[in-house]
């Protein structure tokens, strides 16, 4: 560990064992660190979980599975790509992948936030309970999956099944929908929907018009069991 | 109805295919358009402990006195990895029940019988219930693929955490909790609207199989820093392979739920049609880990129809470490106790044969959020009823391990035991009664 200027720091992963680093940033982070930048990170699993010191991590290069899963107050920032569930049950704090992220990313947050500027995988906020997830590119099948709070906004297109089951939260997509999951369904695209984009997409420089959204929400039909509705619950899941 | 029963002087033949049972089943699928969903666990006779017998001390070697040698039962669990180990007073935990199946005053009930006893207790869907730390010494914290409550914060407060790929009650289907029981305040910590039919995942949102699970559980130990053990609960399959998979995958301690386990709603038709019972669920794990060489180093808990310290000390004699009850310390807390009856018969039950947990009105207040029913249950009276059951399920265990002249419950093996039925024989490999090698097919 090399401390770069004040308050900055270093670590360089390689050689390191998972565990000393996540110790080391929670380490630096006591000792008053503001920011600390990941080397060789080399798509290394389980990278700053359970970050919950008001820090800046930048990890310079790709990252594995887990990476910022648990977040509660912190900053990460990948410069590169990350495995399956960034950011997973994050509660607070933001999360920034430059690259693209895998399966599930965003997957049961309760809060913060999680920016994509590339691509997600399948089940992009899956289980989402709050806060938002912004992916600049497209998102693969079964995103939206069983949300229940929070806001999932992609910026290019969406796969398959979006939104299924959703109990409630609110997707936007600005691309194409390949296709509706059970009981998602179209919804009226109001002023502060708008307003909400507008702020998601001046923050992350994306030039999109924030009008030309499509917005998706729950029918809420799976709510409660009715058996005059059996084709709603046929391919529920 | 029997063939040939007599009913007012007359004979009648009801079909065996047909039956009266099944004539009902069809008639009430009709009305609801759906499957039956009830609570407990399958109406089935399945094959069991207590198909087993054990074989005291005689001539052969001597036994200890029953009533006042001493016995070991404490059980440390958990250590493979270096967590600080779950030291159990007696190998029996509570299994993991949610506040939202379970009134708060059952859960309170149970996590201070739990720590007097001291012994473990289990949170479950719905993540941990305020004050639940406090009312349970030891606690474990489960992760379940709904992760309706999961907060780093409780993870780290709790003493183990348990990742949760199914349940003996319903493996390969998840959770269930209706309408009635979706008070403001469960919804609330589930993060749902109030009054939904919540159907919970069955798959983990952010892994599928032994491999992600094995980045999985790292990443709980990288949240934890490796200060908790981390258990692995999987309802009763293909436990051989399951097993193995499991301890691969890195679980400190393997939760086997069987056939006969519990819960608070399920599909019928799952109940009673999916998982092996508890008995051979143990077996094959016993042999999966003796196999991979990990007796003693993965720890085994089995749980599913476990009523009394006899079962569980069967169940140690087949080389589990410890159980693990749900039911049986609900009964103790007053479940289907015979009081309340018109409430029973409200429900369309009565005492002795409830198993209505899902509708939320429960007649003796633990498995409803009705306030007025919730009253029914102070937990301190309430909590005394459950330590007793379980000091009397350790004198169970001792006196079956005194008179194997074992000084440790752990101590018990399958040669202390005898098989009663042909098929406990078979499943166990322990000989039928009178008969003096297992059978073998």
């Amino acid at each position: 560990m090399a401390a770069v200027a004040a308050r900055q720091v270093e670590i360089d992963c390689a050689g390191l064992p998972t565990r000393e680093i996540n110790q080391g940033i929670r380490r630096a982070a006591s000792e008053g660190a503001t920011e600390i930048a990941l080397l060789n990170s080399a798509g290394r699993h389980n990278l700053c979980v359970a970050l919950f010191e008001a820090v800046t991590v930048r990890v310079r290069g790709d990252a594995g599975w887990y990476c910022g899963g648990m977040l509660d107050g912190g900053t990460i920032v990948v410069d590169g790509n990350c495995g399956w569930g960034t950011a997973e049950n994050a509660m607070s704090g933001r999360m920034e992948v430059h690259g693209n992220a895998g399966t599930a990313a965003g997957a049961t947050m309760h809060g913060g936030e999680l920016y994509v500027a590339g691509d997600a995988g399948s089940r992009a906020a899956i289980s989402l309970k709050g806060g938002a997830v912004v992916v600049g590119g497209s998102v693969g099948y079964m995103s939206g999956f069983m949300m229940q709070r929070g806001s999932l906004v992609v910026c290019g297109d969406a796969g398959e099944a979006l939104g299924d089951s959703m109990y409630e939260g609110t997707i936007y997509v600005a691309g194409e929908v390949a296709s509706l999951g059970a009981d998602a369904v179209d919804a009226e695209l109001e002023a502060a929907d708008v307003d909400l984009l507008r702020a998601e997409l001046e923050r992350h420089e994306i030039d999109h018009d924030p009008s030309s959204f499509r917005k998706i929400a729950a029918g809420r039909k799976l709510w409660n069991f009715s058996k005059k509705e059996f084709e709603v619950w046929k391919t529920a899941l | 109805m029997e063939d040939g029963a007599v009913a007012g002087g007359r004979v009648v033949r009801p079909s065996r295919i047909w039956s009266p049972e099944v004539i009902e089943d069809i008639q009430e699928k009709a009305e609801i358009g759906r499957y039956r969903i009830r609570a407990y666990s399958t109406l089935r006779r399945t094959v069991h402990f207590q198909d087993l017998t054990f074989v005291p001390c005689t001539l052969t070697r001597i036994p200890l006195e029953g009533y006042r040698e001493r016995c070991e039962t404490r059980t440390v669990i958990g250590g493979r990895h270096g967590a600080e180990p779950i030291v159990l007073e007696t190998p029996i935990t509570i299994a993991g029940m949610s506040y939202g199946a379970l009134s708060a005053n059952a859960k309170q009930a149970l996590g201070w019988a739990a720590s007097r006893v001291g012994i473990s207790t289990t949170t479950g869907d719905g993540g941990m219930r305020p004050g639940e730390r406090e009312d349970s010494e030891t606690l474990v914290y489960q992760v379940l693929p709904s992760r309706y409550g999961f907060d780093p914060h409780h993870l780290q407060m709790a003493d183990a955490a348990e990742v949760v790929i199914g349940q003996g009650a319903k493996p390969g289907t998840g959770g269930l909790l209706l309408e009635s029981k979706m008070s403001a305040t469960i919804a609330e910590a589930r993060t749902l609207p109030e009054g939904v039919d919540q159907r919970s995942p069955v798959r983990h949102p952010d892994f599928f199989g032994p491999d992600d699970l094995q980045i999985k559980i790292e990443e709980l130990r990288e949240a934890t820093e490796g200060r908790i053990p981390i258990y692995v609960k999987i309802g009763a399959c293909r436990v051989l392979e399951d097993v193995k998979l499991a301890a691969k995958a890195g679980a400190d301690v393997i939760v086997l739920d069987g056939l006969e386990g519990a819960t608070g709603a399920s599909p019928e038709a799952l109940l009673d049609h999916t998982g092996i019972p508890t008995l051979p669920a143990t077996v094959l794990a016993v042999r999966a880990l003796r196999e991979e060489e990990l007796e003693g180093e993965v720890n085994l808990i089995v749980s599913g129809g476990i009523r009394d310290g006899v079962d569980a000390a069967k169940a140690l004699a087949l080389g589990a470490d410890a159980v693990s009850i749900g039911t049986a310390a609900l009964i103790a807390l007053n479940c289907n106790k015979p009081v309340h009856h018109e409430d029973y018969e409200r429900l369309g039950t009565q005492a002795g044969a409830c198993h209505h947990c899902h509708t939320g009105g429960c007649p003796v207040g633990i498995t409803t959020q009705d306030p007025e029913l919730v009253k029914r249950l102070p937990p301190q009276e309430a909590s005394e009823r459950v330590e007793h059951f379980l000091n009397s399920m350790t004198m169970e265990m001792q006196m079956m391990a005194r008179a194997c002249g074992k000084s440790d419950v752990h101590d018990l093996e399958p040669e202390d035991m005898r098989a009663l039925t042909l098929e406990s024989s078979l499943v166990t490999g322990i000989p039928f009664a009178g008969m003096d090698r297992p059978l073998a097919l």
